[in-house]
C-alpha cells in the first residue's frame, strides 16, 4: 500500500514537472507572438518625420499588454530625433487616476517597456497617454492618445 | 525489496530526465501562429502643442492660429479636442461661444472673464503640391470640461500615412481618401475693454485614437460607366506554421499586376489591412487613363462566437474625371489601395481574442478604360 502511494506521489511529481514545462513554454509563445512586428511593407515606405517648432511627434503602442499589474509591457514610446522638445509621458485611466509617469526622455531616446506605478485590476482598461513637451524646464504643451491596457492576471 | 528500490530508482531517474532533459528548447521555439496578427499597432503622429496668436484690438477683436496634426501610423486616427484651460494668471477663463456675448460692448470685468475659441475650418495638404486647400466647415466652439455646453470637438479622421504612397497626380483622391495630415484653423474672440496689453496662454488638449474606417471616410464616387474587363480573386489563407498565404489569380489577361498582403491585426478591435498593389506593365498605354474599383468580401470562419466582421469596400478611381486628363501609370509608381477588415472582438474574455483567426477573402476589382 505504502509502496503504491509512494509511486503515485512520484508519478504526480513527474506530471507536475512536465506540466510546469508546458506552462513556461506557453508564456514564451505569447511573448514571441507579441514581439513580432506588423511591418509588412512599412519599412520601405518610411520617410523622415518632419517636426516644426511648437509641434511634437509622439509614438506609442495602441495596446499595452501586461501579464499582471506589476509586470512590464511593451510600449515602444519614442521621442524621435527630429523632435525639438524633451518629453514626459503620463498615463491616466478613465477616472483620471495617474497610472504611470515616465522619466524625462530627450530626442533620440525611447522607452521600450514600462511598468505601471499603480496596480490595475485584471481586464481591459481604457486610458489616455499624455505626452508633455518641455524645453529645458519650461512646459510647452501636451498632446494625448487613447490607448488600451490589458492586465491578464 | 530490492525490486522495489529499483522501481523507485527508475521513477526518480524519470523525474530527473523530465526536469533536466525535457526538450524545452524545442517546445519553447516561437510557434508561428500563421496569421500576421502579431504585433501591436503603434500610434504615431505629429501634433501642435504650442501655437501663437496675436490680437490687435485696433483692427479687430479676433485672432487666428493653427493646429496641425499629421498621422504617421499605419492605421487611421481620429482626433478630438477634449479640453481647454487658461494657464496664465489673469487670463479670461470662461469659455463661451463666439456669438454668446456682444464682444463690442463687454465691460472691463466681463472682458477679463470671457473668451471664445472656435475651430473654423480644416485644411488638408494636397498630395502633389502640399498646397493648403480650405474646406468650408461650420465652426465648432471649444468649451472647458466644466462648462454646461461642454462637448468634445471632433477634428475628424486622418488617413494612414501609408495609404496611397505615390498617388501624386490624381486629384480625385483628394475627396475620396482623407489626407494623413491636416491643419485646423482656430479663431479666438475677446472683448475690447482691456486695461493693458498682455500675454495670456491657454492649453488646448488634442487626443487622438485609432479610429475611423476607410468606408466612413470615403465619399461616394460614382462608378457610372465602369465596365468590368477582368476580375481577380485574392485569397488570403493564414495557415499554422506558415506565413499568410496570399494568392492572386488573374482570370483574364491584364496590364496590371495585383498583389496583396495581410498586414496586421490587433488584440482588441482587431484590424487587418490588405494592400492591393497595382503596377502597370503595358508600356504602350502611357496616355491611357483608368478607373479602378475594388471590392472584397471576407468570411472569417474561425472567429470566436460573438465576434463581428465589418467588411469594407473601397472604390478608388484613377484617371480621367474631375479635370484630370491623364494619369501616367508607367512611371514606376506602385499604387496601393488599403482594404480594412475590422473585427469587433470586444467582450469580457480578452484571452480569447488571441486565437488564431482564419480569414478567407475573395476580392474582385473592375477596370474600365475611360478614354485617352
Amino acid at each position: 500500500m505504502k509502496k503504491s502511494i509512494g509511486i503515485t506521489i512520484i508519478k504526480l511529481l513527474s506530471f507536475t514537472a512536465v506540466t510546469a514545462g508546458v506552462v513556461i513554454v506557453g508564456v514564451n509563445v505569447i511573448v514571441n507572438y507579441e514581439n513580432k512586428k506588423n511591418s509588412i511593407g512599412q519599412n520601405e515606405l518610411l520617410e523622415e518625420i518632419e517636426v516644426s517648432d511648437g509641434q511634437l511627434a509622439v509614438k506609442i503602442n495602441s495596446v499595452l499588454p501586461f501579464k499582471n499589474s506589476y509586470a512590464y509591457a511593451q510600449a515602444n514610446i519614442e521621442n524621435i530625433n527630429n523632435n525639438l522638445y524633451d518629453m514626459i509621458i503620463k498615463i491616466y485611466d478613465e477616472d483620471n487616476k495617474l497610472l504611470y509617469t515616465s522619466p524625462l526622455i530627450k530626442p533620440g531616446e525611447n522607452i521600450k517597456e514600462l511598468k505601471l506605478d499603480q496596480p490595475l485590476k485584471k481586464g481591459l482598461h481604457s486610458a489616455i497617454a499624455y505626452f508633455e513637451g518641455y524645453s529645458g524646464s519650461k512646459y510647452i504643451g501636451k498632446t494625448g492618445t487613447r490607448i488600451k491596457i490589458i492586465v491578464e492576471n | 525489496m530490492k525490486k522495489t528500490l529499483k522501481q523507485y530508482l527508475i521513477y526518480l531517474l524519470t523525474i530527473v530526465v523530465t526536469l533536466f532533459y525535457c526538450p524545452f528548447g524545442v517546445l519553447a521555439e516561437p510557434v508561428n501562429v500563421g496569421v500576421n496578427i502579431t504585433g501591436l499597432l503603434t500610434i504615431e503622429y505629429v501634433a501642435t502643442i504650442s501655437s501663437n496668436m496675436e490680437i490687435d484690438l485696433t483692427n479687430s477683436n479676433t485672432g487666428s492660429t493653427y493646429l496641425f496634426v499629421a498621422n504617421h501610423s499605419n492605421v487611421y486616427l481620429k482626433s478630438k479636442i477634449t479640453d481647454i484651460e487658461a494657464t496664465s494668471p489673469g487670463a479670461p477663463n470662461q469659455f463661451v461661444g463666439p456669438n454668446e456675448k456682444n464682444w463690442n460692448t463687454l465691460s472691463v470685468e466681463d472682458t477679463a472673464r470671457f473668451i471664445s475659441f472656435e475651430v473654423v475650418g480644416t485644411r488638408y495638404y494636397h498630395n502633389s503640391s502640399s498646397e493648403l486647400v480650405p474646406l468650408v466647415e461650420e465652426g465648432k466652439t471649444i468649451y472647458a470640461t466644466e462648462s454646461e455646453n461642454y462637448a468634445e470637438v471632433d477634428l475628424g479622421t486622418l488617413s494612414s500615412y501609408y495609404d496611397m504612397p505615390g498617388m501624386t497626380e490624381d486629384d480625385i483622391f483628394n475627396y475620396a481618401i482623407p489626407k494623413y495630415k491636416k491643419t485646423y484653423e482656430l479663431y479666438a474672440k475677446v472683448g475690447y475693454n482691456w486695461l493693458e496689453t498682455k500675454n495670456i496662454t491657454y492649453s488646448i488638449t488634442i487626443v487622438t485614437e485609432i479610429g475611423g474606417t476607410v468606408l466612413e471616410q470615403l465619399a461616394n464616387p460614382t462608378d457610372d460607366g465602369s465596365k468590368p474587363i477582368y476580375d481577380a480573386d485574392v485569397t488570403i489563407i493564414p495557415v499554422n506554421g506558415a506565413e499568410p498565404l496570399v494568392e492572386v489569380n488573374l482570370i483574364s489577361n491584364s496590364d496590371l499586376l495585383l498583389r496583396s498582403e495581410l498586414e496586421a491585426q490587433t488584440v482588441d478591435n482587431s484590424i487587418s489591412r490588405v494592400y492591393i498593389e497595382f503596377y502597370n506593365f503595358d508600356l504602350f498605354a502611357s496616355t491611357e487613363t483608368y478607373e479602378l474599383a475594388f471590392a472584397a468580401g471576407i468570411d472569417a470562419s474561425s472567429l470566436k462566437p460573438g465576434a463581428k466582421i465589418y467588411n469594407q469596400i473601397n472604390k478608388v478611381y484613377l484617371g480621367e474625371s474631375a479635370g484630370v486628363s491623364e494619369l501616367n501609370l508607367l512611371d514606376g509608381n506602385i499604387y496601393y489601395i488599403p482594404y480594412t477588415i475590422t473585427v469587433d472582438a470586444s467582450n469580457d474574455s480578452i484571452n480569447a481574442d488571441r486565437e488564431t483567426y482564419t480569414i478567407n477573402g475573395i476580392a474582385t476589382y473592375e477596370h474600365s478604360e475611360l478614354g485617352s
